[in-house]
Order: C-alpha cells, then sequence, then structure tokens
C-alpha cells in the first residue's frame, strides 16, 4: 500500500495484492455544482482499466461498474464525516489496473479508497478496511482469486471499521446456509482488523 | 537535490526585490511570499525564472526530466509498459483479440491505439466523454504508427479473409504532471516491444480460432519512434519537456518523433500556436536527437531487464 501517488490530487493512494492493482484519488472538498442540498456528499467514480481483465473492457460504464461505484459510495459514507463538509463533495476516483477475482477487487477499491482519504485528509471516523470471501462446497475462503472464483458457490464482501467495531456495508451473492455466512462475517471481521493494521502502518510511514 | 529549493530562493530573491520598493513611494509595488504569486500570477511567475534562465523546477531550459520505463506490470495484458517522466505516470496494456479482418484487406490486422487521461491524473478531468488533448494525442499516434509502418498489418493474419489479430494498445495517465504525450508514446513503444501473441490456428470447419496458453510470438516491430516534446514560453523561449504547471502557459507546444536508430523524423505535431523562427526549430532538432538516444538507451535497458515476455503460469 502506498499512499500519496497522484501528484496532483488532494489524496491518493495505490495497492496491490497478489495480482490484483488498484489506485485512487480524491478530489475535493469541492463545491457541489447543484447546491440544494445542505449536506456533504461523496461523488464516487469506479472504472476497470480496457487492460485489466481477461477480456478487454471498452470505455463506456457498463453496468458492473455503476454498481462498484454505488457500493464504494454506500460502504464509505457512514465513515466520512459529511457533515462536516456541508454544500461540498468529495471525488473518490477508482481505477483498476489489474484484477484478480472481482468480489476481492471491490474490497480493494474500498480499502484503497479509505486510505486515499485519509491521505487527503477528509475528516472520517475511522478508515475503512474491506474483506472478500468465497464460498466453497466445504469451507469459506478468504481473499478468492479469479479463478478459484470460477469454483466458488457465492461470495461475500465485507466493510467494516474496527476501531468503532461497525459494518458499514456487507454484500452478499450465491445460495449458503445462513451458519456458512455467519463464519464467514466473523473471518472477515477478522482479516478486516488485520488490513486496518497494515493501513494504519503506511499512512503513519508516510506523515 | 536542492534545485527546486534553489531555484524557489531565486524566485523569492525577485520577488523581494519588489519588497524592497514598497518604501519607494513612487512605485507602488508589495511583496508576496512564491507560493501566493504563483498562484495569483503564474504566468509572471515563470517569466522571472526564464528571465535567469531556468525553469520554476530548478531545470534549465533544455533540460529534460528523467524517463523511467518498467514492463510487464499487468499480467492480464499481452503486454504492458510504464513510464514515469517526473511526476507524469502512464500505464500501457496491450490486448490481442480476434476479430474478422476488412473484406478489401482481407490479411491485415488491425492496431488501435487509445490515450485515455480518467479524472484520476488530475483536477480538470470529470468523468464523460475523453478529454480534446486524450483525443488529440490518440489520433497523432495513430498516424505514427501508420506512416512509418511501425509494424506490418499482415504479421497479424491467422487466416487470409477470415481472422486476423486485432492490438487493442490502451494507455491510462494515472498522475498528469505535464508532457503526457512523450510519456503515452514511449509507453506504447514499449508495451508492443513487451508484447507476445499466443500462436493461433483456424479451424475452417467450426469457423473459430484457438489459441495456446503460453504467449510466444513477439511482435516484429520495424521501428523505434521516440517522442520528444518542447514548449514555447512569451513566443521565443523554447522549453524541453515542460511541466504541468508550465503548460497552460505556453504559447505553442511541437513534438518530434524521431526513429532511435536512423535519427529519421517520423513525425512532427505542433497544433497550432504561434509561429516558430527557424533557427529555434533548428536548435530543438538538434536537442531532439541527443534527448532520443537517452530514451532510446533506457528503453532497451529497460527491455533487457525484463525476462521473456508475459507467459500464463
Amino acid at each position: 500500500m502506498k499512499t500519496g501517488v497522484v501528484a496532483q490530487a488532494n489524496g491518493s493512494a495505490y495497492m496491490e495484492a497478489g495480482k490484483l492493482k488498484v489506485a485512487c484519488a480524491v478530489y475535493g472538498p469541492r463545491a457541489t455544482v447543484r447546491s440544494k442540498v445542505e449536506k456533504g456528499t461523496l461523488g464516487c467514480d469506479f472504472k476497470f482499466s480496457p487492460f485489466s481483465g481477461g477480456r478487454r473492457r471498452g470505455y463506456m460504464k457498463d453496468a458492473e461498474e455503476r454498481e462498484y461505484s454505488q457500493v464504494l459510495e454506500q460502504a464509505l459514507s457512514p465513515a466520512v464525516r459529511l457533515d462536516l463538509i456541508p454544500k461540498s463533495t468529495v471525488d473518490i476516483l477508482v481505477n483498476v489496473l489489474e484484477t484478480d477475482g472481482s468480489a476481492a477487487c471491490l474490497a480493494a477499491a474500498i480499502t484503497c479508497a479509505s486510505l486515499a482519504l485519509a491521505d487527503a485528509g477528509i475528516e472520517m471516523t475511522d478508515t475503512v478496511a474491506a474483506c472478500a470471501a468465497g464460498y466453497f462446497d466445504s469451507a469459506v475462503c478468504l481473499d478468492p482469486t479469479g479463478e478459484e472464483e470460477g469454483y466458488q458457490r457465492g461470495s461475500l464482501v465485507l466493510s467494516y471499521m474496527p476501531s468503532l467495531n461497525e459494518v458499514t456495508h456487507v454484500i452478499q451473492s450465491g445460495e449458503t446456509t445462513s451458519a456458512t455466512t455467519v463464519k464467514a462475517l466473523e473471518l472477515c471481521v477478522d482479516a478486516c482488523s488485520q488490513i486496518h493494521t497494515v493501513m494504519q502502518k503506511s499512512l503513519a510511514a508516510h506523515v | 537535490m536542492a534545485g527546486p529549493k534553489d531555484a524557489a530562493k531565486a524566485g523569492s530573491a525577485v520577488a523581494d526585490q519588489s519588497a524592497m520598493d514598497i518604501d519607494a513611494p513612487a512605485s507602488a509595488g508589495f511583496s508576496l511570499d512564491p507560493e501566493t504569486f504563483k498562484k495569483i500570477h503564474p504566468a509572471e511567475y515563470h517569466r522571472r525564472f526564464l528571465s535567469q534562465g531556468v525553469r520554476a523546477d530548478g531545470r534549465t531550459l533544455k533540460k529534460f526530466r528523467k524517463a523511467q520505463i518498467s514492463l510487464g506490470s499487468i499480467s492480464t495484458a499481452n503486454g504492458s509498459a510504464m513510464v514515469r517522466i517526473g511526476d507524469t505516470t502512464v500505464i500501457c496494456g496491450v490486448k490481442a483479440e480476434v476479430t474478422e479482418p476488412k473484406p478489401e484487406a482481407p490479411k491485415s490486422g488491425f492496431i488501435v491505439p487509445n490515450l485515455d487521461l480518467p479524472p484520476l491524473c488530475s483536477p480538470q478531468y470529470r468523468p464523460g466523454p475523453p478529454p480534446e488533448l486524450a483525443q488529440t494525442i490518440s489520433e497523432f499516434m495513430d498516424q505514427v504508427i501508420k506512416s512509418c509502418d511501425l509494424l506490418d498489418t499482415q504479421t497479424l493474419c491467422i487466416e487470409a479473409g477470415h481472422a486476423v489479430w486485432v492490438l487493442y494498445i490502451d494507455i491510462v495517465c494515472l498522475n498528469h504532471g505535464g508532457n503526457v504525450a512523450d510519456a503515452a508514446m514511449i509507453a506504447l513503444i514499449a508495451a508492443l516491444k513487451h508484447t507476445r501473441l499466443p500462436k493461433a490456428r483456424f479451424y475452417d470447419v467450426e469457423s473459430t480460432v484457438r489459441v495456446t496458453d503460453e504467449r510466444t510470438m513477439p511482435l516484429d516491430l520495424k521501428r523505434t519512434p521516440i517522442p520528444v516534446t518542447f514548449g514555447v514560453f512569451d513566443n521565443t523561449i523554447l522549453i524541453a519537456d515542460p511541466t504541468s504547471e508550465e503548460e497552460p502557459h505556453l504559447s505553442t507546444q511541437i513534438t518530434f518523433v524521431l526513429d532511435a536508430e536512423t535519427h529519421d523524423s517520423l513525425g512532427v505535431l505542433k497544433p497550432g500556436g504561434t509561429a516558430l523562427a527557424r533557427d529555434v526549430l533548428v536548435g530543438a532538432c538538434k536537442s531532439a536527437r541527443e534527448r532520443a538516444l537517452v530514451v532510446a538507451e533506457a528503453l532497451s535497458a529497460a527491455i533487457s531487464a525484463t525476462t521473456a515476455g508475459p507467459g500464463r503460469p
């Protein structure tokens, strides 16, 4: 994990996890164009680079990118002190350079965006760490790669604020028993605390 | 390493001179610290440096920033390269796909370069259609590739009339520190040199193409075009490799594309702006040749540093 990679941005971060590579830049707070709303907002933009996956992606936004942009906004808004930036927007721009597992990619994007927000000095209640898990026949595995995703029955992405012990966002797909889901949630919470430690270290190194 | 600091001191020394005028009632100067001066009167800020023969970041007028090239960071692409010139960072990925050729050219493949300037790289870009600069540079790269015969598109043929390779060359700018054109083209060439295609066979019966898992076939590139960009400040002062702070105040820019070995000129781009005197152009050409050599060396060093192209594990 590295912060301060985009010189022009207010805050930025770059994260690599295995083959996964994600970059995020934060611009803001900027004045909101249509400022009829009193409170602050997060403008999240998620983008895959054309060469990031197995098949080339076009430049037009497809449904997956739009969905992930929304998830980013949902996962990060509870953590950001939007009440301190009225009528302003913080633009969070994520660009995935190489993907290896769609759930892991989303989790990495949320973590990277959190780091970038912290680098930008945006007030937050806590940094958000996110983790993905995949359901396989007999076990739950953390952080599935693209190859492993081909065999899984379902997946879970959890976004968590370790200092407050609060979950900001959960999304699960696939069919599974509630016992397995609970197990996956616990595994993810543990993993998120570890990710949080790494995040704090890389932020402290930059100060 | 004290380049920018020295330059800032020189700038503040100049600003201090105007501060000293505050005692003289005749000239109504007032003092400003360099950062504020830079924000409210950026053109004058740069002019003050250039009149002393240096630039705001401490470089001399003809000095280029070092180009750092690294290959093979993206394993999902057939070829990839990352280029850093100062703060400017671009990453290029080449993806090869199979498509049907045009009926009038049944053996020719396609090369599609494209530069993307996402809102990530600079506060001036917003999500939406690609900005003009991106389209201009993409078009220029396409023209250079075609006109200098970089790659014979017939080598991209899999089965005449049925299947050819199309190389999508996508360049994403991650950090806009000025002179994206140079970084983009160097990344394009580096990624193409790094590209390895799998072996492909066309099966007539099923009308499909099967490819091997390993990517072993390099591209047959005929030349190595190297771009060199200059900016012109105040119609007369030629500066090499402008930064993003200098770019908005330039009267014009000029990009030379030279072949690394033969020094042939493969393309020149001068998008409008003021006219350039002939001796300025000639001087620029000479500097361009020297810079092209330096970049070509960096490129071959990067290529030999990488082991053979990306194969599937």
